[in-house]
């Protein structure tokens, strides 16, 4: 260390090359970044979720007002978490095609299939929502059940919105080229993390 | 969006620069109508939500204030016109990606609109966090005046209470962390050689985020203000009004402002580097951001987790922290801390970097132990992210997690201490300046280390456990916080305002506020250590009366501090508004953002630099940080009339090779010529001319842009004489050191700046260094090898002559060939009156203009030659000689001849003189 | 190092500064007096941290001191200092010392603290209820509630602590010892006192509006003076139940909770 670094002479360049992090696309990263906010946000409630479940209660799930154990419908919200992953196929195969072959029908028909499937997930959490019989008031059980899958059907609904501008960036604009699709798939890889949260939330909440 | 620094050409090129063309009134009414219309819209929305759902009751006002004040400051965000250019892009418009309509400030108009410069957001952040700083100052005066005696004095406790929450987050969240978002703001681009940020639509909403924050717990008094301290604990917080209702909806809008910029940062560091800027290359502030972006990314949603938690709580009836419910209460605790213990990062590491910047400038030296600095940045980073539960000794937690966070916690203060070791071994041999910003970064380290050694006490459990909570804590952040994050925000913001407001601050005001704060802020909060020890508890109103001196000692004490801030004011806004033009580079530092102008133009840098060295290289002879090109579209060289001028200003200094490594220094930027001006007032103009002449042909030779002239009259008169001619874009004047100067006793750099309203470089030049012959190529080194003639009028003309071939460096040599031993009396007393005669000669060449050095040899001419020849690297040899002389013989000049080797010797024969001079 | 001419007055300057912060330490009194067990083993390990403490200190400021009046130079000096980037064998040092004293720290702080919470047998329990803002304290052996606590010196007591609303903090500054009371959970709090007094009980975290004022008493009794005044407690109590029961007896309805305030005799002086 105690030595200084040699004398530098500079023949100035009409050019100089750009240092090698430039060639990362600026976009994707922040989305990275955001991501990894996202995910400690979702750590902060799946945190709560734990205590209350593993610090607080003596059994799980635990009892209601009426001295019966919380019921949660497992089997209609896996068929919707099939229905959530599989719009994450349907967004790469629109990507896949206009990567691979140009293909600007193939990733207008990709979102607007993925974000019926997101809508449908939507609506049918929703639903689930008014049947479930019971209410955020209800316990911390309640609570954390609402939030959590609250916040991500917010995160849903703001992967939705990402996507809708893409696509009417693709039918409007014709933006993406297959070589610069970077608003496109920052909005793809936003809704393919909203996917594996869910997964995530529902074995956690659901199954465990 | 603008991936890697795009290329603009100088102002006046070929880019046109678009500018918004709608008033600020249209902004700012357009912002009223958001603000309040979405205001009405979410009472509206409410009410209907909530009949709709029949929730019992239908006025419930907290729902309403929640969901209002977010709703407010999304409206105002809108209307103030964050999200035009994406609203565009949403609809499908065709946008141009590099539309800078909204970008740079010509005018004090342009700051108070959205602003995609991030020079502007710089100064935007500043003066919010600044505003912010005067109100929570204002209420840490308040907090002093009702703990000044025992009793209660301010209102009710719930006052009291309200005062220090507010306090301290609005000191955390609105000035400490934002602060720093705003010094890097205005630096960090230019230092890694940047014309932007990454992402400058999404900086400009970062700030006007933190403005409605901001406002929120400002105003929150006025509803009736949170009063559960600025940690909130549930389920205190949960028993709170509206203030609390404002603070946790305020504190998502800072905290998201918080996460945007800091992901800003993030990839603006990783995918903006000039090329050369390795890793190992960037400014420790840049290594410190980045970590403490990171910091911020992955910690901030934790605190925005645990206040939507109690919010849901309090709004909502959600039951996180109800026991009765199922809930935990220490739950809240833990979320909040993992959060706000890696904030006590956010809120230093930035420091650490200002600090590291400040002293290695200002002390001339390396930074010691570059690596060591930066790894151990990192390192307290990621431990941050395993001590949080260090808050919670005493809070009733598992009591396993507490020695593991215990070890955490005490491995920290290695990091830390490497830091501060670091920079004390940075200082050590410095050329230390004590300019204000380096009092507050040496400052800083005394406080910091009172500080970090409390810490360690509170890091050890038993200790931890009988200080917690009292005075000892309260003293503990203050030390950390007032005594190291405000201390180094100080620093950063002297060492700066230069190249942020293109004015230089006042020096004597700027020492008189840091030794004031100084002072106050030991006097306040030293003794609080004892106050704690002894028992008081933190957070209350009232207090036992034992108490009661030291705590008036203590509120008295606070009055200096509030001396020194408003000092601190007078001197930025004075400065700011009519001080003196800052140069370039008043520091002389290496790093970038010191290679652009001070303020930088628009884009920063004409083309992107190239980085070819460390950033603190000082002291290594030839070493550079960078080369700052000229524009890429003419070819990367400036054109003679794209060069902008420096006009130096020296007289007997002009041929000194300071000076001259000074202009060669600075022409090496790329972007300068250089006319120097020579006042010679009624001195001897030729003599002027000749030395004028030396350094144009060393200039020359180095390949400088350069022209001089001689101007008889005083300094003001060359620089009006030029400043007419050329446009000149700054002074250097060369002086000898104050004391030996008539042109600084006249003070007149000062004068030179408020005559010209232009930037001074001062070049300080010692007496020996300007009369000695320059060592650079363009001047022939001359050894005149004399006798008697020494003192002969005839020895300067000859050399008059000589000199109007070329330039000459003179080395005069004077051959005593004293016969017998040189160690007797006589001997010596030959030597002494030689030594005057040459002494003698000196003074005469100085004054017509000539460098020279001279020596007194006990050898005869021909061991002159050779010293001539190996000690002083002549490149000729001029043997004067007095005609029946011994040196005027053929013989003589033969030997000389010999022991010149292939040196051209040249004899020029004078009549002796008709009096002999000396002995 | 040693040769240095920095060595003289690096020496001076730290005699001056070490020897006033000495000074400081010595002549101010810091630390509260002791009345109990912890508070010793804590002010022993509190001397240890604060004797290394003023030694970094003082190094610390000696070396800026030091630095800011011998390496200044004027404005006009233009020179740079030596190029020195670092000294790997200065770095380890600075390192390593640090870590030693660390981890003596820690283990020592370990000790104490594993000591301080270690339970004896006979010990004595006491269930405290903390509200906004009073403090109530139930002694079994005594049967009563009452505003103040009082325990027998020379026995190791046991608090176990409730909070009714938010959380409070019981601490008293004599014993060294501090536990927030979290409602929905019981915590536990140790220690033993040694001294007869009479002890502030101080509520140490931020719980509402009376908070400064949330204080109650710790009465250290000798231990026969406490055994004289549980018998005491115990008649008063059973006296008082008997006329409730009567009361109930005739009125009914009456609540039937222990009485929350106990006849005491005066606070035992030695």
């Amino acid at each position: 260390m105690a030595t200084a670094e040699p004398n530098v002479t500079v023949t100035p360049q009409a050019t100089p090359p750009p240092s090698r992090a430039a060639q990362l696309s600026p976009g994707l990263l922040s989305m990275v970044f955001f991501i990894g906010s996202e995910v400690m946000l979702f750590a902060s409630f799946f945190t709560a979720y734990f205590f209350v479940r593993y610090n607080v209660a003596d059994s799980w799930p635990p009892l209601n007002d009426a001295g019966e154990p919380f019921e949660l419908p497992v089997g209609i919200t896996g068929l919707n978490t099939a229905i959530l992953v599989s719009s994450s196929f349907t967004v790469w195969w629109g990507e896949h095609r206009l990567h691979k072959y140009g293909d600007h029908k193939a990733i207008a028909r990709g979102l607007i299939v993925t974000i019926m499937l997101g809508a449908t997930f939507l609506i049918i959490q929703i639903n689930e929502y008014v049947h479930l019989g019971f209410t955020p008031q209800s316990k911390a059980f309640g609570s954390t059940f609402y939030c959590l899958t609250g916040l991500h059907g917010f995160h849903v609904l703001i992967g939705l919105t990402l996507l809708t501008f893409a696509l009417i960036r693709v039918l409007k604009a014709r933006d993406f080229t297959y070589i610069s699709t970077t608003p496109l798939a920052a909005a793809g890889i936003y809704w393919h993390f909203v996917d594996v949260v869910w997964v995530i939330l529902f074995f956690l909440v659901y199954v465990l | 969006m603008a991936t890697h620094a795009p290329t603009h050409s100088a102002p006046g090129g070929g880019h046109v620069h678009h500018v918004d063309p709608r008033p600020l009134s249209y902004w700012w009414k357009r912002a009223a109508v958001w603000t309040v219309g979405s205001i009405l819209f979410a009472f509206a929305f409410v009410w209907l939500l909530r009949n709709f759902f029949q929730n019992t009751p239908t006025w419930d006002p907290q729902v309403y204030n929640a969901v209002a004040a977010s709703f407010g400051a999304i409206g105002f965000l809108i209307g103030i016109g964050c999200f035009v250019w994406w609203w565009g892009w949403i609809r499908g418009r065709t946008v141009d990606a590099e539309d800078h309509s909204m970008h740079g400030a010509t005018s004090w108009r342009d700051y108070f609109k959205v602003n995609t410069d991030h020079k502007v957001i710089g100064v935007q952040y500043l003066v919010t966090v600044f505003t912010f700083f005067v109100i929570g100052g204002i209420f840490a005066e308040l907090v002093r005046t009702e703990l000044a005696q025992p009793g209660q004095a301010i209102g009710d406790g719930e006052t009291y209470n309200g005062l220090f929450s507010v306090h301290a987050t609005l000191m955390i969240f609105l000035f400490v962390i934002p602060a720093f978002a705003g010094l890097a703001n205005f630096v960090l681009p230019i230092m890694i050689g940047a014309k932007d940020m990454a992402f400058p639509r999404l900086n400009a909403l970062s700030i006007w985020m933190l403005i409605p924050g901001g406002l929120m717990l400002a105003v929150s008094p006025a509803f009736g203000s949170f009063s559960a301290g600025w940690t909130a604990y549930t389920p205190l917080a949960t028993q709170g009004g509206t203030g609390q209702t404002l603070f946790e909806v305020g504190i998502q809008f800072a905290g998201a402002s918080s996460i945007l910029t800091a992901i800003n940062f993030l990839v603006t560091i990783f995918t903006m580097r000039a090329p050369g800027m390795t890793v190992w290359r960037m400014p420790l502030l840049v290594w410190a951001n980045a970590t403490t972006s990171a910091l911020v990314v992955f910690g901030t949603p934790f605190i925005a987790g645990s206040q939507f938690m109690t919010l849901f709580d309090r709004v909502m009836g959600t039951n996180f922290f109800d026991p009765a419910g199922g809930g935990d209460v220490i739950m809240y605790q833990h979320v909040f801390w993992f959060y706000s213990h890696p904030a006590v990062y956010i809120m230093m590491l930035p420091g650490f970097g200002i600090v590291s910047e400040v002293i290695a400038t200002h002390a001339r030296k390396p930074i010691f132990g570059y690596r060591a600095l930066a790894f151990s940045t990192v390192a307290i980073a990621v431990l941050g992210f395993g001590v949080w539960a260090h808050h919670m000794f005493v809070s009733g937690m598992a009591p396993w997690l507490r020695v593991p966070m215990m070890i955490t916690t005490i491995i920290i203060a290695i990091p830390t201490g490497i830091k501060v070791f670091s920079w004390l071994g940075t200082l050590w041999e410095g050329k230390i300046h004590l300019r204000t910003p380096m009092l507050f970064a040496m400052g800083f380290i005394v406080t910091f280390s009172i500080g970090g050694l409390s810490g360690v006490m509170l890091g050890t459990i038993p200790v931890d456990i009988q200080v917690t909570d009292t005075y000892f804590v309260v003293a503990h952040i203050h030390y950390v916080f007032l005594g190291g994050s405000v201390f180094t925000i100080f620093a950063g913001i002297y060492h700066w305002f230069p190249k942020m407001t293109g004015r230089m601050y006042n020096e004597t005001l700027g020492r008189w506020s840091f030794w004031l704060l100084f002072i106050g802020f030991n006097l306040t909060f030293m003794p609080m250590h004892w106050l704690g020890l002894q028992g008081m508890p933190r957070r209350v109103a009232t207090y036992d009366d034992r108490f009661a001196d030291m705590n008036m000692f203590i509120s008295a004490a606070s009055g200096i501090m509030t001396i020194a801030v408003i000092i601190f004011f007078y001197n930025m806004i004075n400065s700011w508004v009519r001080g003196p033009k800052a140069p370039w580079n008043p520091w002389r530092g290496r790093t970038l953002e010191w290679l652009v102008s001070s303020p930088p133009s628009l884009f920063n840098f004409e083309a992107t630099p190239q980085v070819v060295g460390g950033p603190y290289q000082y002291g290594v002879p030839g070493a550079r940080h960078a080369v700052v090109f000229a524009p890429e579209e003419i070819g990367g060289e400036l054109t003679e009339t794209e060069k902008r001028t420096i006009l130096v200003i020296a007289n007997e200094t002009v041929s000194s090779s300071t000076l001259i490594d000074e202009i060669r220094h600075r022409a090496d930027e790329g972007l300068w010529r250089f006319t120097i001006a020579v006042p010679v007032g009624d001195g001897d103009q030729r003599a002027a001319d000749r030395r004028l002449q030396v350094t144009l042909s060393v200039l020359a030779e180095a390949g400088v842009d350069a022209s001089g002239t001689v101007v008889a009259g005083d300094p003001f008169a060359a620089a009006r004489r030029v400043i007419d001619e050329e446009d000149v874009h700054e002074l250097m004047v060369a002086t000898y050191p104050t004391g030996r100067s008539g042109w600084m006793a006249d003070d007149m750099v000062d004068r030179l700046r408020k005559a010209t309203g232009l930037g001074v470089t001062r070049v300080v030049v010692r007496p020996d260094e300007a009369r000695a012959p320059l060592p650079h190529a363009g001047v022939t080194r001359t050894a005149v090898i004399v006798d008697e003639a020494i003192g002969n009028g005839r020895l300067v003309d000859a050399l008059r002559e000589r000199a109007d071939r070329g330039p000459v460096a003179t080395v005069l040599l004077y051959p005593m060939a004293l016969e017998g031993p040189g160690w007797t009396d006589e001997a010596e007393e030959l030597r002494g009156a030689a030594s005057e005669r040459v002494r003698e000669a000196l003074d005469r060449l100085q004054d017509a203009g000539f460098q020279a050095r001279g020596e007194v040899l006990d050898g005869d001419a021909a061991e002159a030659a050779r010293v001539a020849r190996t000690a002083h690297d002549a490149q000729a040899i001029l043997v004067v000689a007095t005609r029946g002389g011994p040196l005027g013989s053929d013989e003589a000049l033969a030997r000389i001849t010999a022991a010149a080797g292939s040196l051209p010797v040249e004899r020029i024969v004078v009549e002796a003189p008709t009096a002999p001079a000396g002995g | 190092m040693l040769r240095s001419r920095h060595t003289v007055p690096l020496l001076i300057l730290t005699l001056i500064i070490g020897g006033a912060m000495v000074l400081v330490a010595v002549f101010i009194d810091w630390i509260p007096a002791v009345g109990s067990k912890q508070a010793e083993r804590v002010d022993t390990l509190f001397l240890f941290v604060g004797i290394v403490s003023i030694a970094i200190f003082t190094l610390v400021t000696v070396v800026v001191v030091y630095c800011g009046w011998r390496f200044r130079v004027s404005e006009d000096d233009d020179t740079d200092g030596p190029p020195i980037h670092g000294n790997t064998k200065l770095e380890i040092v600075w390192t390593v010392v640090p870590a030693i004293l660390l981890a003596i720290m820690a283990v020592w702080a370990y000790l104490v603290l594993s000591d301080n919470e270690a339970l004896a047998n006979d010990r004595l329990v006491i269930d405290v209820t903390a509200q906004q803002f009073a403090w109530q304290f139930v002694n079994p052996e005594a049967g009563a509630a009452s505003a103040d606590m009082r325990v027998p010196a020379g026995r190791q007591v046991q608090l176990k602590m409730r909070s009714k609303d938010v959380i409070h903090d019981f601490y008293v500054k004599e014993f060294r010892v501090k536990q927030d009371i979290v409602p929905g959970i019981t915590t536990s709090l140790v220690f033993n006192p040694t001294r007869v007094g009479t002890y502030q009980v101080v509520c140490a975290e931020l719980c509402g509006v009376g908070h400064g004022t949330m204080r109650a008493r710790v009465i250290v009794m000798e231990p026969a003076a406490y055994q004289q005044w549980v018998t005491q407690t115990k008649a008063d109590v059973a006296q008082q139940q008997a006329a409730q029961q009567q009361n109930q007896g005739q009125g009914g309805g009456a609540s039937t909770a222990p009485s929350t305030t106990a006849p005491a005799p005066a606070p035992a002086t030695p």
